[in-house]
């Protein structure tokens, strides 16, 4: 079965190795095969890595595009291991990010690894609430 | 075996929520649920360790135990597919050695003597071509009983998960010279032994792709199996490790975890130049 995916005016897409921009009406793509897609608002650019979750994010979208994935285990590997000595709350979303990694579905790994930006948001706030509280 | 660790609302939800929740909760933190999202920030900004945030370590331990198990038939699988392409670049040695009879078959009709004056000697590299595809045929069968025989056109099934849900399938193509529809030897004309030739040929293109096939299936799946490795060393960490109950303390971690990787920013790039470029398109 296609993904049916609805593109606004001068949105782009990446499938494959290929960056898709469409033209200024809104478009509806059928896309059947194995390559990656990632819209737009999916794609993190290496500069926008500015956490440790985010870096893994960044690292399993790496994963997705590359032909061979096996090349960015390591680095995310080293990051896993950094992030879950800091912060062991947040071995569940890696046990769930690696799960979706083993069965290949890259892209459902990323949305997996957004959650775990979002538990590492509210923790870094915690820190900054607790530094406002402590310096009124 | 339970242990306690901090909570935030996504944490929450991913243990809670709507998605497909962590299996193996334990009946008490299920129902401690919470019912909706203002209850949960509400706890995520007071409460370090409570009833509903207790998360049985067993989860993580099942979890674990299952990549164990994955990894035992990606181990076996992976062996399986290695025994196969090695087989099968055994079959493409005797087919091209059936493909140099031909050669010569040609060469030798070509001589003034022709057929008439050679008939003995083609008779033998006739003999000789058989005799070539029949050592694929018994190497075949030995592969027989030991699992999915590829060279055989069995299909070997790869699964990632434990229901199947994801799999790869690696279909086989029967390699023996009756697979391969070889016509038998006939090498008293050029006619006929360009006929050879042409099985030759086709029989060489369907073992080179099935061998590639195979090679890149098995690449596949050690990719996944060193991920699995590592995947299960991380749970296993990461259960020793989930003792630590402060949420205040793991921020602090996380924030000099940033600190420090910020603070050593200089170090080469987390993608590859292909990718770096392909990202830069937007």
């Amino acid at each position: 079965m296609a993904l049916i995916i609805d593109l606004k005016p001068g949105e782009k897409i990446l499938i494959g190795t290929a960056v898709i921009t469409n033209d200024n009406q809104r478009t509806r793509l059928h896309i059947s095969g194995e390559a990656p897609i990632l819209r737009e608002k999916d794609v993190m650019q290496e500069e926008e890595a500015d956490t440790p979750c985010k870096k893994v994010y960044f690292l399993v979208q790496c994963m997705y595009l590359a032909r061979n994935p096996r090349e960015y285990h390591p680095k995310y590997f080293e990051f896993l291991k950094a992030i879950q000595t800091a912060a062991p709350s947040t071995a569940v979303f890696f046990m769930r990010i690696n799960e979706q990694i083993i069965e290949g579905h890259y892209y459902k790994a990323l949305r997996e690894a957004k959650d775990l930006i979002g538990h590492e948001k509210e923790l870094l706030d915690h820190v900054q609430t607790e530094k406002i509280k402590s310096t009124t | 075996m339970t242990a306690q660790i901090p909570t935030s609302s996504t944490l929450m939800s991913r243990l809670f929520g709507p998605k497909d929740g962590v299996s193996g909760l334990s009946g008490a933190a299920q129902t401690a649920a919470p019912s909706d999202k203002t209850a949960v920030k509400a706890q995520t900004a007071t409460t370090i360790s409570s009833d509903s945030t207790v998360i049985t370590v067993t989860t993580l331990t099942q979890k674990a135990q299952n990549i164990e198990k994955l990894l035992g038939n990606l181990e076996r699988n992976i062996a399986t597919l290695q025994v196969a392409r090695d087989a099968i670049s055994e079959v493409i040695g005797n087919i091209e050695e059936a493909g140099g009879l031909t050669i010569r078959a040609r060469d030798t009709l070509k001589t003034p003597a022709g057929f008439e004056g050679n008939k003995d000697r083609l008779a033998e590299l006739e003999k000789r071509y058989a005799a070539a595809l029949e050592k694929n045929d018994v190497l075949i069968k030995k592969l027989s009983g030991t699992g999915a025989n590829l060279l055989a056109g069995d299909t070997l099934v790869t699964k990632f998960d434990d229901l199947g849900h994801s799999k790869l399938e690696t279909q086989g193509y029967n390699l023996t010279a009756k697979g391969l529809e070889f016509r038998t030897p006939d090498f008293s004309s050029l006619f006929t032994v360009q006929d050879s030739r042409i099985d030759v040929m086709n029989g060489i293109d369907i073992a080179v792709t099935l061998r590639h096939q195979v090679t890149s299936d098995m690449m596949l799946i050690q990719t996944r199996q060193e991920f699995s490795q590592n995947a299960m060393a991380s749970l296993n960490a990461g259960l020793d490790k989930i003792e630590l109950k402060d949420l205040g303390d793991e921020a602090a971690n996380l924030l000099a975890l940033q600190i420090r990787h910020q603070l050593s920013e200089s170090v080469e790039p987390l993608a590859s130049e292909a990718q770096q470029s392909l990202l830069k398109q937007f």
